[in-house]
């Protein structure tokens, strides 16, 4: 059971008692509440219930929106002494049962939920996420200086050396993608008659570099196994694409901060 | 290689708008997924916007190579020039829609989030901005290739919060990055090599809101994929609450030396 207390610039224009929900706001006569001016909706807001014991705020796809002690808001619970403002108009909200029977705020996590309907996504600006993320970690008993010290990354720096068939060269694999064959677009040129234009392509992933097959007759051979799909590569594989023999080397490397 | 792509969305069983957007653009090899925020229409103006702002940049300078190359923001040399492009595109998408979210007050703080893949003949450019995902399927395991920007994943990242926590975290609906909000917006870019077999799948987080990693996958396999696997994964997201707008993308690689299509 609640009140509603209608006002229109501080002036109380009447007071309605509900004891069943849901209960609507709007401009059009069929709803509970009714409020004639051309800044509220049709059907602009509604007052559900909810498990166990809460008052929900529900905005019906209003025009101008349905604000809630200032935020604007898609369905959120409503507690004693709430202001709702549909368009010009603020509603007080009064919870008529007794203290037993109701929610308190603090159940609700209301702290978050202020910051957009429950379930919505939100975008805060960046003064606010660093608030809220200094909040979240002081409550679980992490210190400041703790969160200074960037998380360590672990990085794979891996090269090949060419061997034979190709300039003798080590060429540091520092793309995400190196393409290995005959095209002159490959990073690693590699000879050979049945040679595929891209033969095969390295990949550096999260965990290390990976050899897939790409096309042509000739598959790539990894210590002297062929490869049809992907292999992932070890420090000192011999490598043997057409007449190309390479040496793939890896090793790890600590890095501090972010590394995307 | 070929590949064969889908996507459908569907409004959820909570909202009555629908304010993501995706587009699958065969010839160009791109598909893309946005998730739009901002209420009454804004949200769906801010994804329309992004999505045909990345499309259009990227056909221009990724596919028809006689346009002059523009000089591309924060070029990296790690990443290929397609991927370099398909990160403008971004930035691109980022200075339409905070231009227009400033010309009318009705579109004030719209914004949006992008999951999206550039396919070249061996090779997949990932990309992504907020919380809409990316997922490998490979050997019959399921792996996020993108990284959420939500302050949740930051916290994980930080090692105050672990992935489990995260989950049930509010903080998961926190985004620290979007399209179309700040002048400067944070990307994460991947670049693979592809296999045959390899099944992408690209969503916004009304289906990630409901289901676990390992439970995509399990219905993903269900059949054979295809049009109807999306249609499913639809309807279980609905079946759990369908809490907000779900949009799913599926990607299929084979390898098809009768029938090469050409890149």
């Amino acid at each position: 059971m609640f009140k509603l207390v209608l006002k229109f610039q501080d002036s109380v224009l009447e007071e309605l008692t509900f004891e069943k929900t849901p209960v609507t706001i709007g401009r059009r006569f069929d709803n509970d509440v009714v409020i004639d001016n051309m800044a509220v909706s049709g059907h602009h807001a509604a007052i559900e219930e909810e498990e166990p014991n809460f008052y929900v705020l529900v905005d019906l796809e209003s025009l101008n929106g349905t604000f809630l002690n200032e935020a604007k808001v898609s369905r959120e619970k409503i507690f004693d002494g709430d202001t709702i403002i549909v368009g010009k108009h603020a509603l007080s909200f009064v919870d008529l049962r007794p203290e037993s029977e109701r929610p308190a705020p603090e159940e609700s996590g209301r702290g978050l939920k202020d910051t957009g309907a429950y379930r919505d996504t939100v975008v805060l600006d960046t003064k606010a996420q660093q608030e809220l993320l200094a909040k979240q970690a002081a409550a679980k008993g992490i210190s400041e200086a703790q969160l200074a010290e960037k998380p360590k990354k672990i990085d794979f720096a891996g090269s090949l050396t060419i061997i034979s068939g190709g300039t003798p060269q080590i060429i540091d694999l520092n793309k995400r993608l190196i393409r290995l064959g005959k095209s002159a677009d490959c990073e690693v040129k590699c000879s050979g008659l049945l040679v595929g234009k891209t033969a095969a392509l390295i990949n550096k992933r999260p965990n290390g570099f990976f050899l897939a097959y790409a096309e042509g007759l000739k598959k790539p051979e990894v210590n002297g196994q062929s490869v049809s799909t992907q292999i992932q590569l070890q420090d000192g594989d011999e490598i043997v694409i057409g007449n190309t023999h390479m040496t793939f080397n890896v090793h790890e490397e600590i890095t501090r901060g972010n590394a995307s | 290689m070929i590949f064969q792509a889908w996507a459908r969305t569907d409004v959820g069983k909570y909202r009555t708008l629908n304010e993501d957007c995706h587009l699958v653009d065969a010839d160009n090899g791109l598909i893309l997924v946005f998730d739009g925020m901002g209420g009454h229409l804004a949200g769906e103006v801010a994804s329309r916007l992004a999505m045909e702002t990345m499309a259009e940049f990227y056909k221009r300078y990724a596919g028809n190579r006689t346009e002059v190359v523009p000089r591309l923001d924060n070029y990296d040399p790690a990443f290929s020039y397609h991927c370099n492009v398909l990160r403008h595109a971004v930035f691109e998408a980022n200075r339409v829609v905070l231009e227009k979210s400033l010309q009318t007050q009705q579109l004030s703080g719209m914004g949006s989030t992008v999951a999206g893949m550039a396919i070249r003949e061996f090779t997949v450019s990932t990309i992504n901005v907020g919380d809409s995902r990316i997922y490998l399927i490979r050997n019959n395991m399921i792996e996020q290739i993108s990284i959420d920007h939500t302050l949740a994943n930051d916290q994980v990242e930080r090692g105050v919060m672990t992935p489990e926590e995260a989950y049930d975290s509010d903080l998961r609906h926190v985004l620290s990055s979007v399209i179309g909000v700040d002048t400067e917006v944070q990307v994460h870019v991947d670049e693979l090599s592809l296999l045959p077999a390899d099944i992408f799948l690209l969503c916004t987080d009304g289906l990630t809101a409901v289901m676990k990693d390992d439970e995509i996958l399990t219905e993903i396999r269900k059949t054979e994929v295809g049009p109807e696997t999306l249609d499913r994964l639809i309807d279980e997201a609905n079946r759990r609450g369908g809490p907000d707008n779900v949009t799913v993308a599926l990607v299929v690689v084979s390898d098809n030396s009768a029938a090469r299509m050409k890149f």
